[in-house]
């Protein structure tokens, strides 16, 4: 019910303190217990910036708001942040089928301390030379490097388990056609070409409900791929 | 505007019946306070819009689960004549795998947002021989080097040959049998922009990817704009080529279904009448059947976000 002044005041009448604290404390209780919701105005107000600050990671660049999370990093800025895979990593020089197998890419990951169930939308893109190589595989004469996205569903030690699924993955071939069996690389006459150059592209979209990891992860079977560029970005909505 | 701004009493104005009164009956309103009155939690909390950013998402496994290149594998042929073929991405089996939006689909009205996102592990194959098909008569993109023994001439090609994905949707009915190019997208056009040739504008592929086939290399030295050995096409190896497509509607619509299709080879082409458009355009003197895409497995992503 709306607020009601309890004493109203007319000129040429003595004013009492008494009347005028009445009113406020009327007005007092009023507003700590007294206001209906006929009394609000009818049309949405509120704004998440009303509610509550965002928490802003520095390092990880991830800052926390009301509704998600949100957050990028990229190779270059502050820091120079060049990454690499190997298959001196990744354990075999051929073909792998065991997710086990697969190993972080360094500084790709976001951690993020979820309240409620969300759906998390995790962008990445890298630019990677790969190879010169010529090494031992059992699947024909190229060799690939493959990256996707992992997840882990809590940050508790011992509890992280990654989750890979292979068959998102993506591959970049090694440069091959410049290389030479028992005569290594021969320079101009034998150029290498775009074939080592690897460009890779991904969104990864799921939902969580509460602390978990989200980063890239390779398997290779190259000796040695660097990877020159690379930027990451995270969305994540509450549900 | 909140009614409630009224200004404090200063040192040496008069106070009457009405200021006093005005002050308390500020409140005595109904439908009047907001932010700029009271801040509270339990005033909050009825006025949070609960309902996520996110109104859907989906992800779908394209093509097979396969990740090293080893059968099944899925392959996506040339074009050898018009009209040209469009084939959807399927498995190995040959049932096409898309983003199924459900019995109901996605419902969207003005000023939802579609967000999709797709990769796939291709290969060109070409099994022809020799594999050189930017050699056969009428091939566009052809230039010659000479060769720097006074040889023969090479014939080598500008290596602008590609195939094309592109994303098509279902906004008719859960049948997922009226596929159409997504908006800002057009399904290959016979004799394009009042040419001879079939394909697309280029300012109508806003869902597409190229995806470069070969290259061609020469070992030898070049001297002087001449080379001196016979140049030799390299396939590119397996890669992912990737897509991202967005879309904000203006109107009421539903989206059953999306999925990506894959065509070629084409060429872009200048057409020199009419506005003068840029094109991309089929060379069917590529179209062999011994020269395809060859595919394993990928991953489509979408997610609709409403507009506030």
């Amino acid at each position: 019910m709306a607020y009601s002044a309890p004493n109203v005041f007319a000129n040429n009448t003595p004013l009492s303190a008494t009347a005028v604290k009445g009113n406020d404390d009327a007005l007092r209780i009023y507003l700590h217990e007294g206001v209906a919701g006929a009394d609000l105005l009818s049309a949405a107000w509120v704004q998440t910036r009303h509610i509550q600050q965002p928490v802003i990671d520095a390092f990880s660049g991830v800052q926390h708001g009301v509704t998600g999370y949100q957050g990028s990093q990229w190779d270059g800025g502050a820091l120079v942040r060049c990454q690499f895979g190997s298959a001196f990593l990744t354990g075999k020089r051929y073909g792998n089928t065991d997710t086990e197998s697969w190993e972080v890419v360094p500084q790709t990951t976001f951690s993020v301390d979820l309240r409620r169930q969300a759906t998390i939308i995790f962008h990445w893109w890298m630019e990677s030379a790969n190879g010169p190589d010529n090494g031992d595989r059992s699947l024909g004469s190229d060799a690939h490097m493959w990256v996707t996205e992992y997840s882990a569903s809590s940050l508790l030690a011992g509890t992280g388990v990654k989750s890979i699924i292979q068959p998102y993955s993506q591959e970049v071939v090694q440069s091959y056609n410049g290389w030479q069996a028992n005569n290594p690389p021969g320079g101009p006459a034998t150029p290498y070409s775009i074939l080592g150059w690897g460009n890779m592209s991904g969104v990864k979209v799921f939902t969580g409900t509460d602390k978990l990891a989200v980063g890239l992860v390779h398997l290779s079977t190259i000796d040695r791929s660097a990877i020159v560029n690379w930027g990451i970005s995270l969305e994540v909505y509450y549900l | 505007m909140s009614r409630i701004v009224r200004a404090p009493v200063d040192a040496g104005e008069v106070i009457d019946d009405s200021v006093l009164n005005a002050t308390y009956n500020d409140y005595a309103q109904t439908g009047a306070i907001d932010e700029n009155n009271v801040r509270d939690q339990a005033f909050d909390l009825p006025h949070l819009n609960n309902v996520s950013i996110v109104k859907f998402s989906a992800v779908a496994l394209l093509g097979d689960a396969n990740m090293l290149h080893t059968a099944p594998l899925v392959q996506y042929p040339s074009s050898t004549a018009s009209p040209p073929i469009v084939t959807s991405v399927s498995n190995a089996a040959g049932t096409p795998t898309f983003l199924n939006f459900g019995p109901g689909g996605w419902p969207m009205v003005g000023g939802d947002v579609l967000r999709v996102w797709w990769n796939l592990g291709v290969v060109s194959f070409i099994g022809m021989a020799p594999p050189t098909p930017y050699l056969n008569p009428g091939a566009m993109g052809q230039y010659t080097l000479e060769d720097r023994a006074a040889g023969p001439s090479h014939i080598v090609t500008d290596g602008f040959h590609c195939w094309l994905a592109y994303l098509q949707w279902d906004i008719t009915s859960n049948a997922l049998t009226n596929w159409v190019a997504v908006s800002g997208q057009m399904d290959p056009e016979l004799g394009v922009k009042g040419t001879a040739k079939d394909g697309f504008e280029l300012e109508r592929l806003a869902a597409g990817t190229v995806v470069s086939p070969y290259q061609v290399t020469s070992d030898g030295n070049a001297r002087n704009g001449k080379v001196s050995t016979t140049l030799s096409t390299q396939a590119h190896g397996w890669y992912a080529p990737y897509g991202m497509y967005c879309f904000t509607t203006n109107i009421a619509l539903t989206v059953f279904g999306v999925r990506l299709v894959i065509t070629g080879l084409l060429h872009p082409f200048f057409n020199p009448a009419g506005n003068q458009e840029n094109l991309l355009v089929y060379d069917y003197t590529q179209g062999d059947a011994l020269y395809f895409l060859l595919a394993r497995g990928g991953r489509m992503s979408a997610v609709q976000m409403r507009r506030s």
